[in-house]
């Protein structure tokens, strides 16, 4: 093999991608927990290290850049390249949703939920599950994959449409909860936002190995 | 036989003595429009250029099978080899213009070809030179030694020489390789406003100037032609996984 150079260079941006990744995941993580705590403090965290994440960001598009001014990529490699710009456009965009979370927590003050937190948590995991595999789908080159990633979406935006239903009813019963009821709804609605750019990635992961754009 | 392709190759098949140098050669090369060749050195694809305008036919071992049309006739039965190569110029890797004035330079073609008069001569070789993009350097110097020119002169010098005997295809066997970026971007741009009046077929090794000059790109490998097709899906979605490994510089 030669160009051993270049080889390394894509190399490492694949890693630099997974670190952001798990970065962002962790970013989620924080924000449901300091949620499910009403911790202002770790909330606060969230929304201080989304900048680090803002800058990883910009960082890997450099680097990018850099790649293909040095070393004129063509065809799969120039693709995946084309594809890591988007992605890591899509990946800042979810950290920002652990952010918008966080700022929600840190909005209620440490006020009771008005109903258990079940179904959010679990969104949150579905979602933080997406974007890992999605991404292991970009660095392995697994266009199927990454078909089978996008598709769980749906059950994400299931799971967001029963908590608004659910939310509702309490809402109706008591005027009360309204305030309550509209900080969880959009809550869901950041979690549900999340899976929407995991299907982004996905559908770049797939232009990344075939050269197609599909509606995944 | 296809309308719009201004060259049909058919089955072509090239031993040198013993050895196959083209293997079952299948390409049509459109009208007016640049086919790059790439590939590694030894895929045949100079060989394949020179076929086109029978310069193999000086090698004695060479042994050619097959079809190939040049307006739908064929170059072997239906072409005179003169007639052939005045239609089907050629420019080679390294300027080599002939040890004369510039104006004879050009001159030398249509002369050999018959063209007698110098007011006619004198019009070729202006517009020869005005389509080479050289006239407004060496107008006042017509009458030197073309030796005396740089080599991008020198080069494109020697693509006004091919175009002075009015040719319809123009071939060009790495003829940027020689040349400094400057000269090499100047060749480039004029290769593009050839091809509004003619068929250019080049072979490069430079993989970004076949994708940023030819609308088809033929990638050649061990003799046999791997894939063809548009520049654009060659460089961006190539069917072949070594087409993708060539130009992407992983081997070659």
């Amino acid at each position: 093999m030669i160009r051993q150079h270049y080889e390394d260079d894509l190399a490492e941006l694949s890693r630099e991608i997974m670190k952001m990744g798990l970065r962002v995941e962790e970013a989620i993580n924080k924000a449901i927990d300091s949620l499910k705590a009403k911790d202002a403090e770790l909330a606060q965290q969230v929304i201080d290290e989304d900048d680090i994440i803002d800058q990883m960001e910009k960082d890997l598009c450099d680097k990018c850049a850099l790649i293909i001014a040095r070393e004129q990529p063509v065809a799969g490699d120039l693709r995946h390249l084309i594809s890591a710009i988007k992605i890591i456009t899509d990946i800042e965009r979810i950290a920002d949703h652990a952010a918008h979370v966080a700022k929600r927590t840190i909005a209620m003050q440490g006020e009771d939920f008005i109903k258990p937190l079940v179904d959010i948590p679990r969104m949150a995991e579905l979602g933080c599950g997406m974007l890992s595999r999605a991404i292991t789908a970009y660095v392995e080159k697994d266009a199927e994959a990454a078909i089978k990633v996008a598709a769980e979406d749906d059950t994400l935006d299931e799971l967001h449409k029963q908590i608004v239903r659910e939310l509702l009813t309490y809402m109706i019963e008591k005027p009360q909860n309204i305030e309550g009821g509209i900080a969880l709804m959009y809550i869901s609605r950041f979690l549900e936002r999340v899976g929407d750019h995991v299907r982004n990635i996905c559908e770049w992961v797939v232009f990344a190995e075939t050269g197609e754009h599909e509606n995944l | 036989m296809a309308v719009e392709n201004k060259i049909n190759v058919n089955d072509l098949n090239l031993h040198y003595g013993d050895f196959q140098a083209l293997y079952d050669i299948n390409i049509g090369i459109k009208e007016k429009e640049v086919t790059a060749l790439i590939g590694p050195s030894g895929c045949g694809k100079s060989t394949f250029l020179r076929t086109l305008n029978r310069m193999n036919d000086l090698i004695d071992i060479v042994k050619i099978d097959g079809d190939i049309h040049y307006d739908d006739k064929n170059i072997y039965s239906q072409w005179d080899v003169i007639e052939l190569r005045k239609k089907v110029g050629m420019v080679f890797q390294k300027p080599n213009p002939f040890p004369m004035s510039i104006y004879d330079n050009i001159a030398y073609g249509p002369r050999t070809h018959g063209v007698k008069n110098k007011s006619i001569l004198t019009d070729i070789v202006e517009r020869s030179l005005e389509q080479a993009s050289l006239w407004d350097e060496v107008k006042d110097r017509l009458h030197k030694p073309a030796l005396g020119l740089s080599g991008g002169q020198q080069q494109r010098l020697c693509i006004a020489r091919v175009l002075a005997v009015e040719p319809d295809v123009v071939l060009m066997d790495e003829p940027t390789s020689a040349l400094d970026p400057i000269s090499t971007s100047r060749i480039e741009d004029l290769i593009d406003e050839l091809k509004k009046s003619y068929t250019i077929v080049i072979v490069t090794h430079n993989m970004q100037q076949a994708g940023r000059i030819s609308d088809k790109t033929a990638f050649f490998l061990h003799g046999k032609i791997e894939e063809f097709g548009p520049t654009d899906e060659i460089f961006f979605n190539p069917a072949s996984p070594k087409t993708e490994e060539y130009i992407s510089g992983k081997f070659g």
